[in-house]
């Protein structure tokens, strides 16, 4: 539950984030810092989703410790230059999040069966979401550092349609949750019918 | 455009975006796939395996039923053709003393009338360690095969000798009891079908595993046999051994001796989970 309301949150500031860059004449001209921000803040989300997913304690002492380097080479990295786009972080950043997708993948089908991997499940169609969306921008985030601020404009589509994709999945997976919690919550029918000619 | 940008050949950088994502999408969609498919297979596998389970689980229950049938048949069977025309005859001596007032001859049917009762209780006594030998009860599992053992001995047609190794503690007396059934059947099996002159069983211990094995140079079951008999209609006997031993957690093994001139049955338990000792029991 509370990993959906993580991933709640981690739309909400990609929506701010985009909506303020389309809108605002400082975001344009700042955009390279906010998407370092952006960066910083999908991460410890992304992150935090999987610490709250995957059970096993060894993986989320893992994240902890992948997290802590995370931010002092974040930090270290643009303490400097606030005005220039951080491909490394965000590769390394993608790359975490990749291996956590595909770790969470190998966690659940070593669970047994009723626990396992199941195409209508709400967690399973958000970390596919994930992994779309990973797969989709890596390359752009490896050679973002070579791209002109042309070429970047040009190329920065595929993080659009990836965020399509990937919003639209993590709707649905939404909708899920709250169709199977309806579901279960709904009470049993346990009155018996005593007119019925055969209880009688 | 991304296409025909990546296509130009001057665009390096293009194609390395292009193509890369393409590849790592292709990647994930792949991998997405085969998730699903094998989580199907997995699904699909372990139902087939729930369901066997089931099955054997229903054979293992209608030949414990069967079994329980049959037992309490025999039970009824002597109790009627045995103890009933006994106990019948001994009333008709003792009806004789309210006709024939004859001290002497009254006398003679009370006698008659104890002997036919003593007869009776030795009957009824019969059934009873049959159904519970008290050898087992009193004094252990070691005792009661040992002493089941002599008696086959005693017969003469078999050599038939035991040795327990490594029973100090005793086990819980249930399972005790399970296991005394479990080689009565095994025994029961080589002095009907295998043609044997020797039977040899042995008791020993590994760590928390407690075996007992049989030897014997009959005509034996391998462990191919022994499934095979187990999913069929046939073997009562070997369905109510496995439903036996499905109570202890245990395992037992048919094999021809190395020597290829035995064959060999090895009946294995885990004593830390199943067979914790009885509390004051020796």
């Amino acid at each position: 539950m509370r990993g959906f309301w993580v991933i709640f949150f981690y739309s909400i500031a990609s929506l701010i984030s985009d909506g303020f860059l389309a809108n605002s004449e400082w975001a344009a001209e700042h955009k390279f810092f906010l998407w370092n921000i952006f960066t910083f803040v999908e991460y410890t989300l992304l992150s935090y989703f999987f610490y709250l997913t995957i059970k096993l304690r060894i993986v989320r002492l893992t994240i902890i410790v992948i997290s802590i380097i995370f931010y002092i080479v974040f930090f270290s990295l643009n303490r400097t230059n606030h005005e220039q786009y951080n491909s490394f972080v965000s590769f390394i950043s993608e790359v975490v999040i990749l291996a956590l997708c595909l770790i969470y993948f190998i966690s659940k089908m070593k669970q047994p069966v009723e626990d396992s991997i199941n195409i209508f499940n709400p967690e399973f169609l958000i970390v596919i979401a994930l992994l779309l969306y990973v797969a989709c921008t890596l390359f752009l985030f490896i050679i973002a550092n070579h791209l002109s601020v042309k070429e970047m404009n040009e190329y920065w589509i595929i993080t659009n349609y990836s965020n399509i994709l990937t919003n639209i999945l993590f709707s649905t997976a939404f909708l899920l949750y709250r169709y199977q919690n309806k579901k279960s919550l709904t009470p049993e029918n346990h009155t018996v019918d005593y007119t019925s000619p055969s209880d009688r | 455009m991304i296409l025909l940008q990546a296509l130009s050949p001057d665009n390096n950088i293009s194609m390395v975006l292009f193509f890369g994502t393409i590849g790592m999408l292709a990647l994930t969609i792949g991998l997405i796939v085969f998730i699903s498919f094998h989580q199907r297979k997995v699904i699909r596998y372990q139902q087939q395996l729930q369901r066997m389970e089931q099955d054997q689980q229903k054979t293992l229950l209608n030949a414990s039923i069967r079994l329980q049938e049959e037992e309490r048949q025999r039970i009824a069977a002597d109790l009627h053709d045995d103890a009933g025309p006994l106990l019948a005859t001994a009333r008709l001596y003792l009806n004789e003393n309210f006709v024939n007032l004859d001290k002497q001859t009254q006398l003679q049917s009370i006698y008659n009338a104890k002997q036919i009762i003593d007869d009776t209780i030795q009957l009824i006594r019969n059934i009873s360690h049959s159904l519970m030998p008290p050898t087992l009860k009193n004094f252990g599992l070691e005792s009661a095969v040992n002493d089941l053992f002599q008696k086959i001995s005693g017969s003469g047609s078999m050599n038939a000798s035991s040795r327990f190794h490594d029973y100090r503690e005793r086990l819980k007396a249930e399972n005790e009891l399970i296991i005394f059934r479990i080689i009565q059947e095994l025994i029961n099996n080589i002095l009907k079908h295998s043609n044997a002159s020797f039977i040899h069983l042995t008791q020993n211990t590994s760590g928390q595993r407690f075996f007992i094995r049989i030897h014997h140079d009959g005509r034996g079951l391998t462990q191919t046999d022994f499934e095979k008999l187990g999913k069929s209609n046939v073997g009562l006997g070997l369905k109510n051994i496995q439903s036996r031993l499905k109570v202890l957690q245990g395992k037992i093994f048919f094999e021809k001796d190395m020597s290829q001139t035995y064959y060999k049955v090895t009946i294995e338990l885990n004593r830390e989970d199943e067979l914790k000792p009885a509390n004051g029991s020796n």
